[in-house]
């Protein structure tokens, strides 16, 4: 076999591996967590709290303040949407499941392209992977898009820190 | 701390909002969510991959389509206001999700030659895009630009959308930010492109087998293309 047989080989399997990173790097459409952040805190329980919207959520019945944390994503989801929500779920899981057992956190997961929820995709303005957190008090509602946490993706305990204190901060204002 | 980090206190610091707007762009390149379109971009501008000096032009087209791209979304929201962008950001990313696809397999078979394009006569718009994209020496690069810019994954239409924007719109010279940021997206693809057509040609050189690896490189990149353009359309299908 000649040299020049050799790249041709090489070149080839080259196209191979790309193929094979394609694949890994935005083939999971179905929106399972495959990625589960690995955050490199001491304790790492599994995200199980996702609450896929199927109600409008609104002030609770009771007049109870709440903080609401929505993740908006079209169908398709690239590997850096799932790992957002990942993030997201993990943290929520592991500092704030008191707050959510009160009902004072609620979460939820939304496909924007999914017609049933066309009505909260209006309300906030979604569009993309995008995350919301809307603090209702008295009644009244203030929807603020948290853009930072999108540039923590791939590590994964700035992306939980950060993701605490976004939560936390709105949690102390509803006090 | 990370590059995405550096560029959120960048951003955030707000000295310098020209230079935030070139590393969000440098970021959405980098980012895993557009790396098929940067991979197929790299491909087709590496075709004439011995020919140094075209690859450099191609990669400065490719990264020109860009920037009329983002020029032209971001004019329109500055001018329209930001209401418009959740129905604009809306339509690009599901267009680009049924167009993309059909549009690189075609480029893909044209590049291979296989068909002729009487053949694809027809084939109605996107045909007639397919086969200047891959055709035309200089339009095909800029057009591939054009397209890609146009085709929206989530990630970057995040950054583009929700952080490029508004910074656009609170700075003075906001307006030229958007072709900023996409000097920023095609910088890395056109800096990857003459370090390979710079090793390729050097070895191929050396192997005295130039048209043999143009050759070959021209049909791995059709390939690439079509490969990504049939890992478009299963995403689409799937959704």
């Amino acid at each position: 076999m000649g040299i020049f047989s050799k790249f041709r080989l090489a070149a080839l399997a080259a196209v191979l591996l790309l193929t094979v990173s394609l694949v890994s790097a935005c083939g999971d459409t179905t929106g399972q967590p495959t990625p589960t952040p690995t955050i490199s805190a001491t304790v790492q329980p599994t995200p199980t709290a996702t609450v896929v919207a199927t109600a409008q959520p609104t002030a609770t019945p009771d007049g109870q303040n709440v903080l609401y944390v929505m993740y908006f994503h079209r169908t398709q989801r690239c590997a850096s949407c799932i790992y957002a929500e990942d993030g997201i779920v993990w943290t929520i899981d592991t500092y704030f499941s008191d707050e959510v057992a009160d009902g004072k956190l609620i979460f939820m997961s939304i496909d924007l392209q999914d017609t049933a929820n066309a009505e909260l995709v209006s309300k906030y303005g979604a569009y993309t992977s995008q995350l919301f957190m809307n603090k209702v008090t008295n009644g009244e509602e203030e929807i603020e898009q948290i853009t930072s946490l999108w540039f923590y993706i791939g590590n994964d305990q700035a992306y939980s820190d950060a993701a605490k204190a976004e939560i936390e901060e709105r949690l102390e204002y509803l006090e | 701390m990370g590059f995405n980090e550096f560029v959120l206190h960048f951003t955030e610091s707000g000295g310098w909002p020209v230079i935030a707007a070139f590393l969000i762009g440098l970021l959405a390149a980098i980012s895993p969510c557009p790396l098929t379109t940067n991979i197929t971009a790299l491909a087709f501008i590496s075709r004439n991959i011995t020919d140094r000096k075209y690859v450099a032009i191609a990669g400065a087209l490719y990264t020109l389509g860009r920037m009329v791209s983002y020029s032209i979304i971001g004019v329109v929201i500055i001018l329209a206001g930001e209401h418009i962008i959740p129905g604009l950001a809306n339509s690009l990313q599901s267009s680009g999700e049924m167009f993309l696809g059909p549009l690189l397999i075609v480029v893909g078979i044209l590049m291979l030659g296989i068909i002729k394009i009487p053949a694809l006569k027809g084939g109605g718009r996107l045909a007639r895009i397919g086969e200047k994209v891959a055709r035309r020496r200089w339009l095909g690069p800029f057009l591939l630009g054009v397209v890609f810019a146009l085709a929206f994954c989530p990630y970057t239409a995040l950054l583009f959308f929700a952080v490029l924007i508004p910074l656009s719109i609170k700075s003075t010279a906001g307006i030229t930010f958007p072709a900023v940021f996409a000097i920023g997206t095609g910088l890395p693809v056109l800096i990857f492109a003459v370090l390979l057509s710079f090793s390729v040609s050097k070895v191929s050189k050396w192997l005295d087998k130039v048209t043999a690896a143009e050759k070959w490189v021209r049909r791995i990149a059709a390939v690439v293309c079509i490969g990504v353009g049939i890992y478009y359309v299963v995403l689409w299908a799937q959704s």
